[in-house]
């Protein structure tokens, strides 16, 4: 039985066209495909269904895939948003620094409520609790050991930044003046704003905590309302 | 490629690895009409090939230090795109879709089909190309979708992006051997599909399997 007789495989063939057939396969397809009209018809086929797929047209792109010019390389998770967002105008991404300031002075101001709130709610436990009227004494920061007490309350507070400290000197000087204005008159404290009072300083706290709080919050919402998906071009 | 443009191909890369989209952006110009094409003709899907093509770009700006240069960027490329597109065919084939989507899915694709093929056809002097008519570019999209997600890749880059053997196996990360069957198989399967149609086929064309 001669060789030529046995056709090749229709995946020969293929390969046939490509060109891709090791030496041995090819010079026998070869040499089998001029005699044989059945596997001159199979190859034409095969040709044929080649030629179509390569008229397929190319399309055009429907759009540019180019990448924004601030393209970041971010995780798999802010990958989705880093698209939508980059496309943003950087300077609306960014809080302008007078929302930075609003939302430092809020921060502070819920920061020092949180002081006075603090130091009033233990002296007025403090000052209920005394057996005499002098109630410089049972204050946790009385009028003479004024600066030693502000010394102590500072490191409670350690955790936060270093407002405090700065803030600390101002009360320091505020509460020295007041010390030596309650010292000096007899009668004590004047009808307001006597921040020896531990009611007053309580009620200088409680709001300022909750005005500084709504502040910082508020601050926080208004830059991400400025934050809005952008439509691809 | 040519050696200059094959220069400057390698240092467009080399300036994308250190972050430079505006080099990166210029590879994109130049293969996006490759990636989109090849997503296209898998998926016969406008919108995804898009935003498969879109993500393809995205994930290789990410994982761009990690070609080394063995496989050419166009393998490299490909290979990202068809892993994404396969990705996606997976979870479509695991989605059940009602009847009338599948309908008014196939009307709009014919109509978008329509315009695309008007922007796009030109006129080829190779006589064993054809200039196809809208009907039988669907004959043939429809013919690919039935092949193997496998068969239709490996036909797809070779027959259509005419790419050689070696770098279809590069792309598809599989052996020449693999490759040249799942060529032979999806042309085998595309010939029968449209032997079945003979009616839409260009006069000139000729799909016989008996000797004369």
């Amino acid at each position: 039985m001669l060789q030529q007789d046995r056709h090749p495989t229709t995946e020969q063939l293929s390969t046939w066209l490509d060109q891709q057939l090791t030496p041995e396969e090819q010079a026998y397809c070869s040499a089998h495909l001029e005699d044989c009209e059945q596997c001159q018809h199979a190859l034409d086929n095969l040709q044929q269904t080649v030629n179509l797929l390569r008229s397929l047209p190319q399309l055009e792109v429907p759009r540019s895939f180019a990448l924004p010019a601030d393209f970041q390389i971010t995780s798999d998770r802010n990958r989705q948003q880093q698209v939508e967002q980059s496309t943003v105008a950087s300077s609306r991404r960014l809080p302008t620094p007078l929302r930075r300031t609003f939302r430092a002075v809020s921060a502070l101001a819920a920061v020092v409520g949180l002081f006075f709130a603090l130091s009033g709610f233990v002296g007025q436990i403090q000052f209920h609790s005394a057996s005499t009227g002098a109630s410089s004494m049972s204050a946790p920061s009385p009028a003479n050991t004024a600066p030693s007490a502000q010394s102590q309350q500072v490191p409670r507070l350690a955790g936060h930044d270093n407002t405090n400290d700065s803030l600390s000197t101002p009360y320091n000087a505020d509460n020295k003046r007041k010390n030596t204005e309650s010292n000096s008159t007899a009668t004590g404290s004047k009808p307001s704003f006597d921040l020896n009072q531990p009611g007053e300083r309580l009620s200088i706290g409680i709001p300022l905590i909750t005005l500084g709080s709504i502040g910082f919050v508020l601050f926080a919402q208004r830059q991400k309302r400025r934050t809005r998906p952008v439509k691809r071009n | 490629m040519d050696k200059l443009a094959q220069d400057k191909e390698e240092q467009l890369i080399t300036r994308s690895q250190q972050g430079d989209v505006d080099a990166f952006n210029q590879l994109v110009s130049f293969y996006q009409q490759l990636v989109y094409n090849t997503v296209f003709r898998l998926l016969g899907d406008y919108d995804a090939a898009s935003d498969i093509t879109q993500d393809t770009f995205i994930s290789a700006f990410r994982a761009i230090r990690t070609y080394r240069g063995g496989a050419s960027f166009r393998a490299w490329l490909l290979r990202i795109g068809t892993n994404l597109t396969h990705d996606h065919w997976r979870r479509l084939q695991r989605r059940p879709t009602s009847s009338l989507n599948e309908i008014e899915e196939e009307e709009n694709r014919y109509t978008i089909s329509r315009l695309q093929t008007l922007a796009s056809a030109k006129l080829s002097e190779n006589p064993e190309e054809y200039i196809l008519t809208r009907e039988l570019q669907e004959l043939l999209q429809q013919g690919l979708e039935r092949l193997t997600l496998e068969q239709r890749t490996a036909l797809i880059l070779c027959d259509i992006q005419g790419l050689a053997y070696e770098e279809v196996a590069q792309i598809t990360q599989t052996t020449l051997g693999t490759v040249r069957s799942r060529i032979s198989r999806g042309r085998s399967h595309l010939r029968d599909y449209l032997n079945a149609h003979k009616e839409l086929l260009p006069r000139d064309y000729r799909l016989s399997n008996k000797a004369d």
